[in-house]
This record gives C-alpha cells, structure tokens and sequence, in this order.
C-alpha cells in the first residue's frame, strides 16, 4: 500500500491525501473522513523518509556528547530532551568518548541522515576539523566554553565565579590551602578556579596555597586522592573535588584513616548529587544548572532551525550561574547556611 | 471620563495591575484577569528552567498569606503557545521574568518580546530561594543585568523590588542607569508563620513570601519613598485590598497599583468590583484623571525633623465610668490616665507627655488631645 493506492481508492489527488496528514485542517471534513476510513482500513502509514525529504525537515537533532556516565551529562540530557519533546522533535543521541575523530564523523554522518540541528557537548574538534564544517550548513550549539568548533552558537556555566564563591566561603572559615582533585576525562577547570581564587585573594588580601592534579572521576578516584595526600605527608586544608563521586570517595578514605571532615581535612564537591546531602557530614556543593543547561542550549537551536532569519538581536552566548550549597563538609555549622542563601 | 493612564509609555485603561503570581500561571488565569477588568496582566514568572512545586505552597495567618512559589511551572514553550490564544482585548500583557545571569535575562526578554509582551517585569528580589540577598550584596551587577534586557528588546522594561532593594538609594540609582523605565515594589516580605512551641518545628518548611494586608503600612512608605529617591515611574503592590487602599497608593505618588493576595482571597471577581468602585469613587468625588490625584498626600508628608513639636496633653471629652475597659490608663506609660475618686476616668495634665497613645486606643473615641 502507498499513499498512491490510498488515493485512488479515496477518489483523490495524491496531494490531498498530503495534505490530510500534513494540514488536516485544510481539507473538507468529508474528505478528510474518508482517506483516513482508508488508512485505517489498510493500516497504512505514511514513509517517514519520503514525507520528511519532502517538508524538508526530519524533525530530528542530534546531540553529540562525550559520555552518560556523570550527572552533569545525564541531567543535559534530559534538559535538550525535554525541550525537543515539546517542540515534536526526536534526539539522535551520539557518545563521542572524548574523542575528536569519532566526534568529526558522527557530525558527518548526522548531515547525511539530514538532521535539523546539531548539539556538541565539551568538543574536540580541532580548528583544521571545523574549518571542513564550514559548509556545513546545519545549525549547530557548543555546550561549554570553546571558540574553535565552529559552532555560531554557545552555551556554558560560569565556573569562575562558581570558583570565586566556593573559594571565598572556604577563605572566610580560615582555610589557607586548596588542592583541587580534577576529572582526568573531563573539563580542565583549574584555570578557572585559579582565576576565581585570585580574585577572593585579592579582595581578602589573603594568599591561598592551590595545587591541583587529576584523577579518575569516581568514588575510587576519590579515595585514591585522599590516601596519596596522606602517604605523600601534604594534606592540604580543603580537597575540592570536580565530581560528587570523587567527594563521596575521599569521605570513605578519610573514615579508614581515620580522618574528621571537616577538622582534619575539608572537603567540597566542585558538582552537587543528591548523595551528597545524605551523606554525614554532609558535602558542601557548587550546583550545576546543566537541565537548564541543556534546555537553553536546545532553545538556542530551534530559535535557528524555525526561522533562519530570526535574529534574536542578542550574543548567541548564553552563560548560566551555578548556585553554591553550604553544608556541613567545610566546617559550616550554621544550619541557616544549610537554606542555601 | 476617562481613567486612562501612561505606564513606561503603555496606555493603560485604569491603574489596576494584576501583579505576577499564580493567578496569571495560564492562559485560562491570564484570560479571567482581562475579563474581570485589569488594565494590564502580569503573568507568573517565566524562567528557562520551569520549577516542581512544592505541596503544601501556600500557608495563611490570621488574614495574612505566606507562598513558597519561585516561579512558573511551565516550559518556555508551553507558555509561548498558552500566550497566543489569549484575546487580550484592551489590556496590556507584561511577561515576569527571571534569570541568573545577564545573557540568561537578555535571552528570556527577547524569547517573551517574539511572543507579544507588551512590557517586561524583572523578578529580582522574590524572598523564596537564595536569589534575595545575592542580587543585593553585587549590586555593581544590577546595572549589567538590567540593561542586558533593555538593550535587547524594544519594548519597555520593569523591575519588581524587594523591600530592601526599594530602600537602597544606590541600588535605585544603578537601576535608572540601566534603562528601565518603572519599578514595581514591594515583593512580598521574608517570613515564617510561626513556631509549634510544643513540637519545636517550624510551622513552614522554607521562608515564605509575606504578603496580604498586613504589609499595606510598609508599603505604603515605600510608595513615598521611592519618590524621593528616583524619579522612575512606581507601581505598587503588597497589601492593595479594595478601591479605597488603591487610592491610597495613587495619593502616595503609584502611577498604577497591582493587585495579588485579594485574588487569592476573594477571586478575580474581585478586580471588576475594585476598578467599578474606583471609577465610581473617583467621579463622586471630582477627580477629572487619575492624574489629578497622583501624589497628592504626598505633601501632608515631613520630614521627621521639620516636624515641630506641639504642646499637647490628652483630656477626656465625656465622663467615662468603664472601670471594666481601662484601655487608657493601661497604654500610658506615665500613669497620667488614672480612675479618680469618683470612679471616672481622669488626666494628670503634669504627667502627660502628649504622646497620644490613649486617644489612639481607646474604642469609644471618648479622648483627644488639646493644646496645653
């Protein structure tokens, strides 16, 4: 069956029959009636390929993304998902490993399958790699801080001021030494938190002794960290962690040797889980909005791929805020700090 | 006769607003607020990042109201289709707004200009969440923040202030730097409902929002003082009960006045009898505008220190023989009300200080104060 045969049998035009399915509203009721009484008579459905080169738009995007295994990617995730549910659109959903080559060809497989748009999470690409994506000609969001992917759209958290609260809290409770435990798969974020903690030393009029080094991004990674600085004799005042898993994991290697968090070591997350309020003591976190992370980033496209003329008159970079939450780990013990304000 | 009036350029039918809240959460809410009379409909607050709310979200004491609502539930693009099916008649559609950074507000400004605001309210200062005392203590961002929005959209734009931002002369200054045409105060106040002693609990799980009649004197003073301190336009809210306390706010110097807790209470109903009985109260008493009235308690208004101190003492103007009432005698401080030997109420006119405590309290209007 084909939308040929349905037309015949209706005693219709083959782009009446179109237009049923496309703009039912533009159609007489009665005829409207009686090619769907046909449809449903020999249970046919229109050919999704043939309809969408057609429309031209497959109402599909694609979101390239390193990984699933943090809740920052989880929760963009659902954030670009929900808002391509509400717009009829479906996710192609890409796991690029960190790994430019594969990133470079699931982008070009994405424009043989005639995606509407296309959203890269942390890219790899190296600048002669966009420099081939110039004529690409599909609209594209960079979800994190880079100029080089050849994205004409961005959309990322602010880590340095992220950086600048945590740190000025840490300061403010006399701690003087910061090591940070970054996700050796993941951002580099030391710059930023150099840049945030020179900004709280300069206000303060403190110095801040910061080191820094990377590890795997799990609970594992985490009590590694912990046992390291012990062994190597130069626990610091504060570990902060790029993920909750590693902060979880430096709880359980202190609790073997006998470490007390906060008062031997301090502890942050430089990502919020919701373990870390369960957990005693409970960890002090920077949150992430990365939902409305991916919910603004998945806007930003379809501003673009609804109106390529649109012009929003504004930098199509958009930068979000996270949110510090003061709990018990750095030595808080306010329960009104626990309100978050 | 006419009530129109002119809000950041926008004609407005009378000066009643409804003020952003969950009576303006939908198309449906939005739609009643139009019929029922309001010149302009702010609508809930919309975000990039629609918010669960929490249950039970709405707390009452006595007659007052406590809400822990940040901000709508509803998708950006669930709003954008909401907004397209209201007939809006001859009313003015203004979209509240908020968001955490300066790109974030520039983007939802721009997103609720393409869907037909006709203005822009900016939520600052709301006293649920943690977003209160940030935006206070960085008040050098304030102007970045709000001029994002002015600069990326054409059409009017206003903030929604906290007592506490619309007390901050310099925070009022940073703002008018920005571009915005008006501000709106007060946001409802940072409260708790109370303590169960017995349990030792909170009776709210989180700060709410105090709002409702009760707030009416705090903002009222702010009304009049936002005047002194800039010269943008102001439109009230917190405590705007009925057509008479509407007035009040116009006599105070509001250009327009929003309504919220009265919806709650009474329903919308409530803003057709709040705009029939100013129009009606406003042509008794020969008012031609709104205008004509705007502002004019203002100059009954003092400072405190130009306030010359008057010698007065209170007298009782009738024999009063309610020894079961003694309100007076209790609310004076220097013993000057006393029950003298005949069982009557008397002054001590050595020891009254003329604060006039007694002539305020007492419930039979039996005592005024007179000049020594």
């Amino acid at each position: 069956m084909n939308i040929r045969k349905i037309a015949e049998l209706a005693g219709v035009s083959v782009a009446t029959v179109s237009r049923v399915f496309n703009h039912p509203e533009r159609v007489l009721p009665e005829t409207r009636d009686r090619v769907l009484a046909i449809t449903e008579e020999y249970d046919f459905t229109p050919n999704w390929f043939a309809r969408n080169l057609t429309l031209g738009s497959t109402k599909t995007i694609a979101l390239l993304i390193p990984g699933i295994d943090s809740d920052l990617y989880r929760n963009i995730i659902s954030g670009v998902e929900t808002v391509a549910g509400n717009k009829g659109f479906v996710v192609i959903f890409c796991q690029t490993r960190g790994d430019a080559e594969a990133e470079f060809n699931f982008l070009k497989i994405m424009k043989s399958r005639k995606v509407d748009g296309i959203i890269q999470v942390r890219s790899l690409l190296t600048p002669s790699m966009a420099a081939e994506l110039q004529t690409f000609n599909i609209p594209r969001v960079h979800i994190g801080k880079n100029r080089e992917c050849g994205c004409e759209m961005m959309c990322y958290l602010d880590y340095e001021e992220a950086a600048y609260r945590l740190i000025h809290h840490l300061s403010g409770l006399g701690h003087q030494s910061i090591v940070l435990l970054y996700d050796n798969q993941g951002d580099d974020i030391t710059p930023e938190i150099e840049a945030g903690l020179h900004r709280v030393s300069r206000e303060l009029k403190r110095s801040i002794r910061f080191t820094a080094f990377a590890g795997e991004n799990s609970a594992q990674g985490g009590y590694l960290a912990v046992q390291r600085m012990v062994q190597n004799g130069d626990l610091p005042d504060v570990l902060v962690t790029a993920g909750a898993l590693q902060a979880i994991g430096a709880l359980k290697a202190a609790r073997d040797m006998n470490l007390s968090i906060p008062g031997d070591l301090a502890l942050a997350s430089f990502n919020d889980s919701p373990v870390c309020s369960v957990v005693s003591p409970a960890i002090t976190c920077l949150e992430m909005p990365a939902a409305k992370l991916g919910m603004a980033s998945a806007r930003l496209l379809f501003d673009r791929i609804e109106d390529d003329d649109q012009d929003m008159g504004v930098s199509q970079e958009m930068i979000l805020q996270p949110k510090l939450k003061i709990r018990e780990s750095c030595g808080n013990t306010t329960d009104i700090f626990e309100l978050f304000d | 006769m006419s009530h129109t009036i002119d809000l950041m350029g926008l004609q407005l039918k009378n000066p009643i607003m409804t003020a952003s809240g969950p009576w303006a959460g939908d198309a449906v809410g939005i739609q009643r607020c139009i019929d029922a009379g309001a010149a302009a409909v702010i609508t809930e607050t919309i975000s990039l990042e629609a918010k669960q709310r929490i249950s039970p979200r709405l707390f009452c004491d006595d007659d007052g109201l406590f809400n822990t609502m940040l901000y709508s539930n509803m998708h950006l693009e669930e709003w954008e289709e909401e907004l397209s099916t209201i007939d809006r008649k001859d009313a003015k559609l203004i979209c509240s707004i908020w968001g955490s950074t300066a790109s974030e507000i520039a983007y939802l400004s721009k997103k609720v200009e393409h869907m037909g605001a006709d203005a822009i309210e900016i939520s600052i200062s709301a006293p649920i969440g943690s977003r209160n005392l940030r935006m206070l203590r960085h008040s050098c961002d304030i102007q970045e923040f709000m001029g994002a929005a002015v600069k990326a959209v054409d059409i009017p734009v206003m903030v929604k202030l906290s007592y506490e931002a619309a007390s901050s002369p310099n925070f009022l200054r940073e703002l008018e730097l920005s571009g915005i045409r008006a501000v709106s105060a007060i946001d409802a106040l940072k409260g708790l409902a109370g303590v169960d002693i017995e349990n030792q609990r909170s009776l709210m799980p989180t700060y709410g929002g105090y709002t409702g009649q009760h707030i009416r004197p705090v903002s009222l003073a702010t009304t009049a003082a936002l005047h002194q301190y800039t010269p943008l336009q102001v439109v009230s809210s917190g405590g705007v009960l009925d057509h008479e306390t509407a007035i009040e706010f116009l006599m105070l110097g509001a250009t327009a006045v929003q309504l919220a807790s009265a919806i709650l209470c009474s329903g919308y109903g409530i803003i057709t009898e709040i705009v029939r009985n100013l129009e009606h109260w406003l042509t008794e008493h020969g008012y031609s505008s709104v205008d004509t009235l705007r502002g004019t308690a203002l100059r009954s208004l003092r400072a405190f220190e130009d306030i010359v101190p008057r010698s007065l003492c209170a007298s009782v103007n009738e024999k009063c023989r309610r020894t079961e009432c003694l309100i007076c005698a209790q609310s004076c401080l220097q013993d000057a009300v006393y029950l003298d030997e005949a069982g009557t109420i008397a002054i001590d006119p050595d020891r009254c200080d003329g604060c006039g405590l007694c002539v305020e309290r007492c419930p039979h209007g039996l005592l005024t104060l007179e000049w020594r």
